[in-house]
């Protein structure tokens, strides 16, 4: 077994509102080893970017973390505000949706680069316009002077999220976080993405979150999946006994729910209703779970270990 | 073979370039493009590719360079108020963002009301609300809806009420330009099988728009790829993703992922470079093609008839490449 990287126990993060506090975030756990890459999946409100800015300290003001995430040992929650800044971009770097967004449209792209290894590492300019060259190559930019040179608008939008993550893997972090890194992209565009994604680990950055709402995206890449359904975990396990094994009615009404180009002749079934949690205690899954029992409502859903590395959040314990 | 409702021939549209002396941009360079009455058509490819252009073409809210746009035997060019009136009755449209495409001041009744009250004036109140419940109903909603607001709806109802919308005038022709990308999975699904029913059920000729062929393919009888402004193939759906013969489609089908990590693809990590200028005479896919010969450099292939489809393509087919993250078998 590899190396614990990160360790999350118990994370909590709730975010003021005008009715009162939201827990985005409930007592969620999972655990990453070095060289794995695990996949947070859900629909919109299921927790899973509060999860990621958790990590980095990013939440929005007013909002409280609670609980426990430890990187390599060392606890990431609670740190004040100056840690947390030489820890992002360090050893936890992030990769958003939107490169365009990410990027300063008036700095050139080497300035970009060279300013975070001057901020970490105290490189001379020269060194560091060096050491970024080198990332362009990288992360697939092979023209990585004129890229240097250029502003983001000058790039494509596959061009620019790898100069996003070319800047994520500058400092070699020990955790990388994407959060939807291929949504706004084209679908080539995307596999470019992912086979860069999967070729980088290691060599390049320890572990990695990935954040998205595609299963497929999920099924191409990921070593083990966590899916989240109204800010509370509902299922963690290796991909393959997820996609073919899965324990939660959510996790199996999720896959039945895609069109799949490999399977055009099984319909889809969709799962009724709509996103939301509704208030209790019990799985917020309930309204919606073909399969709900009347504990549902009132008792938070067990902890099942269906094998090893398999856990299940439910009240029905039995194989489904 | 069922009669053709729609026929687009030749189809250029520019738009003005990003600065007064920036040269125009050619977002549709020359298509043609039949729908047969009762096929669902899917027309995919990329960001620029054109293809929500080519809607907008066909529904006249963009201006046509060349080329002409014939609708039930009628071509669009010449046809006077009268005949963009029966036009805009018989084509309704589902946008991608359903919070957009709804006045916010409206309510649903209302909403769902304006078409008939502009193309159907002789109907009375009472038979206004019967037809607006029906097609509610159609869509899975119900009366309780009538008086909320776009605000008051979440996404997925929000697109309900815009394809009821589209309903109420019961139309010939639907075009859907991306209308569940914007939503959940699990809302996305729900939308995809009420089209699929509604088309079923009410013999709806559909033109859709997606970037997802894995949603084109559960929905779409036919298929068009778009590359740069041009048709590259079009085919039944069934050929075209078993049997797909350009290789920009082969590229496409094979980044396409697949939720099941016993399908891996392994996407290879293959390098980005600038664009090149825009290709002088030959294909439009040369500088990407891992086919591409001289000859596809100089001379621009033409849509040539092929099985049950077209390919613009002088090395069609299957050949010995894998394309880009082609599935390792």
């Amino acid at each position: 077994m590899s190396e614990l990287l990160l360790e999350v126990e118990d994370l909590g993060v709730s975010l003021p509102t005008s009715s009162g506090q939201l827990h985005a975030v409930d007592s969620l756990g999972f655990s990453l080893r070095e060289g794995e890459l695990l996949g947070i999946v859900g629909e919109s409100g299921s927790g899973k970017t509060q999860t990621a800015l958790a990590l980095m300290g990013l939440t929005p003001a007013g909002s409280r973390v609670s609980g426990s995430a430890r990187l390599d040992g060392e606890e990431l929650i609670g740190r004040p505000e100056a840690e947390l800044n030489d820890l992002r971009g360090d050893r936890i770097a992030m990769v958003f949706q939107d490169p365009q967004a990410a990027l300063n449209p008036y700095l050139r792209i080497g300035v970009q680069l060279t300013e975070v290894l001057e901020q970490h590492r105290e490189l001379d300019a020269v060194t560091a316009a060096k050491r970024a060259t080198e990332m362009l190559q990288a992360v697939g930019l092979d023209d990585s002077e004129r890229c240097m040179r250029s502003y983001p608008h000058q790039l494509s939008g596959g061009m620019r999220q790898r100069v996003t993550i070319a800047i994520a893997l500058l400092c070699r972090p020990r955790l990388l976080i994407a959060d939807e890194p291929t949504t706004a992209l084209d679908v080539t565009v995307q596999a470019q993405i992912l086979g860069l994604l999967r070729v980088l680990k290691g060599s390049h950055y320890g572990a990695g979150l990935l954040i998205t709402h595609d299963l497929a995206v999920v099924a191409e890449i990921c070593d083990r999946v966590l899916v989240m359904y109204g800010g509370k975990p509902m299922e963690l396990a290796a991909v393959d006994r997820l996609f073919h094994n899965g324990h939660h009615p959510y996790t199996r009404a999720l896959l039945r729910s895609l069109p799949r180009l490999d399977r055009p002749e099984s319909g889809l079934v969709p799962i009724p209703g709509q996103p939301g949690r509704p208030t209790g205690a019990g799985c917020p899954f309930r309204p919606r779970c073909a399969e709900r029992l009347e504990q549902c409502a009132a008792v938070v859903p067990p902890r099942l270990d269906i094998a090893p590395g398999h856990l299940s959040y439910c009240h029905r314990s039995g194989p489904n | 073979m069922s009669a053709r409702l729609v026929d687009i021939r030749d189809l250029v549209v520019e738009y003005p370039g990003g600065s007064p002396r920036a040269p125009r941009v050619r977002a549709v360079a020359g298509v043609s493009l039949g729908i047969d009455e009762g096929v669902t058509l899917g027309i995919v490819g990329e960001s620029g590719s054109g293809k929500s252009t080519l809607a907008r073409a066909l529904l006249g809210l963009v201006d046509i360079q060349s080329g002409q746009v014939e609708y039930g035997g009628m071509p669009m060019a010449a046809a006077g108020r009268a005949g963009w009136r029966r036009f805009r009755r018989e084509v309704q449209v589902v946008f991608q963002d359903p919070a957009a495409s709804l006045d916010p001041r409206m309510s649903v009744a209302r909403i769902l009301a304006e078409p008939l009250l502009v193309h159907r004036p002789e109907l009375g109140a009472g038979q206004i609300r019967e037809i607006t419940l029906a097609r509610l109903g159609n869509v899975g909603l119900d009366e309780s809806h009538l008086r909320r607001l776009p605000r008051q709806l979440s996404g997925g109802e929000c697109q309900r009420v815009a394809i009821a919308r589209a309903l109420v005038l019961e139309p010939r022709l639907l075009i859907c330009d991306e209308p569940v990308s914007a939503l959940d999975i699990s809302i996305q699904a729900q939308i995809l099988a009420l089209l699929r029913e509604l088309q079923q059920r009410l013999g709806l000729t559909v033109m859709f728009i997606a970037h997802d062929l894995s949603v084109v393919r559960y929905l779409c009888k036919r298929v068009a790829v778009m590359y740069r402004g041009s048709l590259v193939e079009t085919a039944n759906a069934d050929t075209l993703f078993r049997d797909p013969q350009h290789p920009y489609t082969r590229a496409l089908l094979g980044s396409v992922p697949v939720a099941d990590p016993r399908q891996r693809r392994n996407f290879a990590a293959t390098a980005a470079t600038f664009s090149a200028a825009a290709a002088g005479s030959g294909c439009i896919y040369a500088d990407r093609c891992p086919r591409a010969q001289e000859r596809c450099r100089t001379e621009s292939p033409s849509l040539e008839r092929s099985g049950d489809g077209d390919v613009a393509c002088f090395f069609p087919g299957a050949g010995g490449d894998l394309a880009d993250g082609e599935r390792q078998r």
